[in-house]
Order: structure tokens, then C-alpha cells, then sequence
């Protein structure tokens, strides 16, 4: 337990040390948002009913950008090497750095998410039920990116195949996701499509570690 | 320099049985064998771009052979990696240090992540360890602000923060001033008097008692 706390503390210190990659996802977030809404002002009413996907669009693509910074530093100054010949399990590692991820960036972008979202003209429960399924997915973002990106490290230019790898496996989260909080906008319960979310959120952050401890270890040797 | 240290609880001999290594369809090495015993070293030399660097990641367990393996107390590494790992200091190429930490962050994680799974205390202190390389002044400072020199030193800083009975350094003397060298050099001494092994690659020659030291040519 104490590697894990070490390693997370040590991932959030060099992230407020490194601002830009701290502000680098919220500011794509804000911006994507903010321009929509700007692009349609002409039809709020169409605004409001693609509302949900726009946001999770944007939340989806400011998680995609900053992925490659999980692993990529550590891979060029040689402290992945240190990790894993280090006695600590280096499931336990990957799974400090994805919880770290996500407080660099699903975290900040779930907590402005409510602002934007009633810019785009959603209700108050609406904007709660966004609020929620980010909170939920925007982890599973994370989770599912470090194998992603654990598995492309090892390559000089890795940016479009994390991409192409990465995306088709976010597509699920988004679509639960943004019809969660569509459905819940018609007035019907949304209890089945927030227990999927939660489901898939403790699969792949119990999962995903082991996976991207396999490929971290591939792309090393 | 700290001789008063008693030798190391856990030493075993380090062998490699018929290691082979290819790369881009050469063969860098083939059928490579050594044993090493408590108290040696073994000095690699060879070209650039002989596979001496490929041997040493293939020694720590980074990157496997292509043929053979290698044995740490007769039981190949593989079937006791955690084991060996507690009992290995690697120094790469790359310092594996984080420049945007201060120089003591970076011990503090290293030696954490050299723990093991039991909470052992680290066993030798942080400030003794930055004194013995010549870097007490630069504590708080931060990596970037280091020479290459510096971060050399810190990165060697961990071999003897963690108490490691094997050493594996991958051109330790890179940027090292002639104190540096020194500094190096009689920890490698003292190392090998307390029963331990080291694996270095230099094109340097090193001060290493002769009885003590082997050279192996990878060219």
C-alpha cells in the first residue's frame, strides 16, 4: 500500500510541478464545449438534445490527448525501467499512475462539466446526471487508456495506433454514458444504464493493471 | 569508506548458461557463458554496439535471451524474479531519475520502490548516502538544476541507498569528473570486499584490485 501511495503522490507532484499538463486536458474540454455552443446558437433546442454527447465527445477526446503522458516520461528517463525491476508488484504501480491520471484529468473535467452543461441549456437534473456518469466513466477512460498506451510506449511514434487501439474500447463507455443522462432528460429511470456503467468501471480498474503491467514489460525489452 | 559495514546477508553466484542475443538478423553474442562468483566483477568491454548493453538489460531480467538463461544461485532468474530483484541495483544508460523532483525525492522513491513487499526500514540513511557520493549540498535541489555529472551520481547513489548485493552499471563513468571516478571506484572496492558482485560495461579503465576484477570481451 505504501508504493501505491508513493507513487501516486510522486505522479500528482510532477503534475503540479508540470502545469501545462494539469491544464492541457480541462482547457481542450472547456474549449470544445464553449465552441459548439458558440456554432450553434442559431438552435438552442438542438443544442440541448446533443448536449450529453458533445460533453462526453469532448471528455473522451481531452482523456485521449493527455494519455500518453502515463507512461511516456517514465519510459524516456528510464524510471519505467526502475519500476519494473523493482521487487513491487508493477500491477500496483499501474494501477497508482491510472488512479493519478485520472485526478490530473477526468477529475478536473468532471467537476467543471456542470458549468458547461448548463451553458448548453441542460436542466439542473440533467447537469446532476452528467455530473454522474462522469464521475463513473471518466475512470473507466483511464483505465482502459493505460493498457492502450502501455502497450504503444515502446514505439517511437505511437500517437495515431494509441488512437486507433484506444477509441473503438471507449466507445461503449460512451455510448452508455450519453444515453444515461439522454434518457434520464425523457423522464425514464435510469438505474440499468448507470449499474452497466458502474459494472464497467470495477472491471476495468481491477482488470486493466494487469494487463498494462504485461504489455509495460513487452514494450521494455 | 564505510568498511565497517558487515558483508551481505544474501549472496549467491550469478551464471549465464549459453546466452544468445540477436539483433536485426546478427547475432550480438552466441552460446555465452560465465559464472560469477561473491566478491568479483565482471568488466565488459567490446565495440559500441557489441551487445553490451543488451547483455546487462538480459542480466537484470529487462529483456530475455533469445537462447540460455541466466541462474542466480542455480535457479534461473525468471522462477524467482521478485527474489532477485531485491538483491539488484541496475544503472542504465538512462539515470532513471525525474528531473522536476528534488534530489532527495528521488532517493526517497527509489528506495521505497527497492523495499520489497515486507516494510523494511530503508536500511542506510538518505544523508549518508548523498555524502558518500559528493552530493549533501545539492539535497533539495532539483534534478534539472544538476550537472550530468550530478545525476550520474545520484542515479549510482541508489546502488548504495538500497544495499544490493548485485550491481549491474551500464557505463557508470559517463560525465564523472576524476573525484566522481574515484567516488566510484572505491564504492565498487568496498562492494566487492562485503562479498558482492557488479557487472559493468566501461571503456574506461577502472581501479579495481586485479584478483577481484574479470574482463570479458564482447568484439
Amino acid at each position: 500500500m505504501n508504493i501505491f501511495i508513493t507513487i501516486l503522490k510522486r505522479d500528482l507532484l510532477l503534475a503540479v510541478r508540470h502545469r501545462t499538463e494539469l491544464l492541457n486536458p480541462m482547457l481542450f474540454f472547456v474549449l470544445v464545449i464553449v465552441l459548439f455552443q458558440l456554432g450553434m446558437r442559431a438552435k438552442p433546442a438542438v443544442l440541448v438534445t446533443l448536449a450529453p454527447a458533445i460533453v462526453w465527445i469532448a471528455a473522451l477526446l481531452s482523456a485521449l490527448l493527455s494519455l500518453d503522458h502515463m507512461f511516456r516520461s517514465d519510459m524516456e528517463d528510464g524510471a519505467l525501467e526502475q519500476m519494473i525491476i523493482s521487487t513491487q508488484p508493477t500491477s500496483l504501480l499501474v494501477l497508482a499512475k491510472i488512479i493519478a491520471h485520472w485526478i490530473i484529468t477526468g477529475l478536473p473535467v468532471t467537476l467543471i462539466a456542470p458549468i458547461l452543461g448548463m451553458m448548453l441549456g441542460l436542466t439542473f437534473d440533467a447537469t446532476q446526471i452528467l455530473f454522474l456518469t462522469l464521475l463513473i466513466g471518466t475512470p473507466i477512460l483511464s483505465a482502459i487508456g493505460s493498457i492502450g498506451v502501455a502497450l504503444t510506449v515502446g514505439l517511437r511514434r505511437g500517437g495515431v495506433l494509441l488512437s486507433i487501439l484506444v477509441l473503438p474500447l471507449y466507445v461503449p463507455v460512451l455510448i452508455f454514458a450519453s444515453q444515461t443522462v439522454t434518457t434520464s432528460m425523457s423522464g425514464y429511470p435510469i438505474t440499468a444504464s448507470m449499474s452497466v456503467l458502474m459494472a464497467m468501471m470495477v472491471l476495468s480498474l481491477s482488470l486493466s493493471p494487469w494487463a498494462s503491467s504485461a504489455a509495460l514489460r513487452m514494450s521494455v525489452s | 569508506m564505510r568498511r565497517d559495514i558487515p558483508l551481505y546477508s544474501n549472496t549467491a553466484c550469478l551464471s549465464a548458461q549459453k546466452l544468445c542475443a540477436e539483433k536485426q538478423d546478427r547475432w550480438l553474442f552466441e552460446n555465452l557463458t560465465f559464472q560469477l562468483e561473491p566478491g568479483e566483477m565482471l568488466h565488459l568491454k567490446g565495440a559500441n554496439g557489441s551487445g553490451k548493453t543488451t547483455l546487462l538489460r538480459i542480466l537484470c531480467g529487462l529483456t530475455t535471451a533469445d537462447q540460455g538463461e541466466v541462474r542466480w544461485g542455480g535457479k534461473p532468474i525468471k522462477q524467482q524474479r521478485d527474489e532477485y530483484h531485491t538483491q539488484l541495483s541496475y544503472v542504465g544508460h538512462s539515470d532513471g531519475i525525474k528531473q522536476d523532483l528534488s534530489v532527495t525525492e528521488n532517493l526517497k522513491i527509489a528506495a521505497v520502490l527497492a523495499r520489497g513487499k515486507q516494510q523494511k526500514p530503508i536500511p542506510v540513511d538518505i544523508n549518508q548516502t548523498l555524502s558518500a557520493m559528493g552530493l549533501i549540498k545539492k539535497k533539495h535541489t532539483f534534478a534539472h538544476d544538476l550537472s550530468a555529472g550530478q545525476c550520474r551520481r545520484l542515479a549510482l547513489a541508489r546502488c548504495l541507498l538500497n544495499e544490493t548485493s548485485i550491481w549491474v552499471l551500464d557505463e557508470p563513468l559517463t560525465a564523472l569528473d576524476k573525484q566522481g571516478v574515484g567516488i566510484i571506484e572505491s564504492m565498487i572496492n568496498d562492494h566487492l570486499n562485503r562479498n558482492g558482485m557488479a557487472i559493468v560495461t566501461s571503456h574506461q579503465d577502472l581501479n579495481i584490485s586485479k584478483d577481484r576484477c574479470r574482463d570479458l570481451n564482447l568484439s
